[in-house]
């Protein structure tokens, strides 16, 4: 199904679907993959605080969080498409729709887990690997705004 | 899972075909009655085709409930 669906549009990850190792890297769109990576599918750009922006072939998605609290968050996702010309693209742009929402509600449900153990206090530290550098540079830039606010209160 | 599973299986030996039709079919408000139908099932196949092919029930199994989502108009 992915594979009819990029036949005619642009999917999230239709990158990832086709075949031959250097195709991937030559559907990126210019500045993104840099290193030219054989099986790239889209690039997740952060911008802190709270704005995702992740570029794919043909299409980008957003995540915008909006803390109501130090456990609740307004999650606003949007999945953003060239305007269909024919009706088999539209069917590929629902495809791509339907692969993001259910993507969306795998990291939904884990979010809340993961929050749900962190508010329960059962464990008093959160061990980062090197790979999870946009966590910790998050949690380092905010150290450094809640230490400049402070110092002027 | 019998009904998605049922429809899958009608509907993608004749995929191709129908899509093949809807890619000379133009995106309008005008689009004639039977396109308009085969764009309606297409688009449901591919609801269909993740819990039929991934997960083996009708969502994301242990997902986050689709209930609070609230979504905006295209």
């Amino acid at each position: 199904m992915a594979a009819l669906a990029y036949a005619h549009g642009s999917t999230i990850a239709g990158a990832s679907t086709v075949d031959g190792t250097q195709v991937s890297a030559a559907l990126a769109p210019r500045g993104v993959n840099p290193t030219g990576s054989p099986d790239w599918s889209f690039e997740l750009q952060v911008f802190f605080p709270s704005f995702f922006l992740a570029v794919t072939d043909g299409s980008y998605f957003t995540h915008q969080f909006l803390p109501l609290g130090v456990d609740r968050t307004h999650w606003f996702s949007t999945t953003c498409y060239p305007k269909p010309t024919n009706a088999a693209q539209r069917f590929s742009q629902e495809y791509s729709r339907v692969m993001f929402r259910d993507i969306m509600v795998e990291d939904g449900r884990q979010i809340e887990e993961t929050q749900s153990m962190l508010k329960s206090g059962a464990r008093k530290e959160f061990i980062l690997k090197d790979e999870e550098l946009f966590i910790r540079q998050g949690l380092w830039e905010g150290e450094q705004m809640i230490r400049a606010h402070q110092g002027r209160s | 899972m019998s009904a998605p599973d049922r429809f899958y299986a009608a509907m993608l030996p004749r995929l191709g075909a129908v899509l093949e039709h809807l890619a000379g079919v133009p995106m309008t408000d005008s689009m004639d009655r039977q396109s308009a139908a085969l764009l309606n099932l297409a688009k449901s196949v591919a609801e269909v085709a993740p819990a039929v092919e991934q997960f083996r029930e009708p969502a994301v199994s242990n997902g986050y409930d689709v209930k609070r989502f609230r979504t905006d108009p295209e």
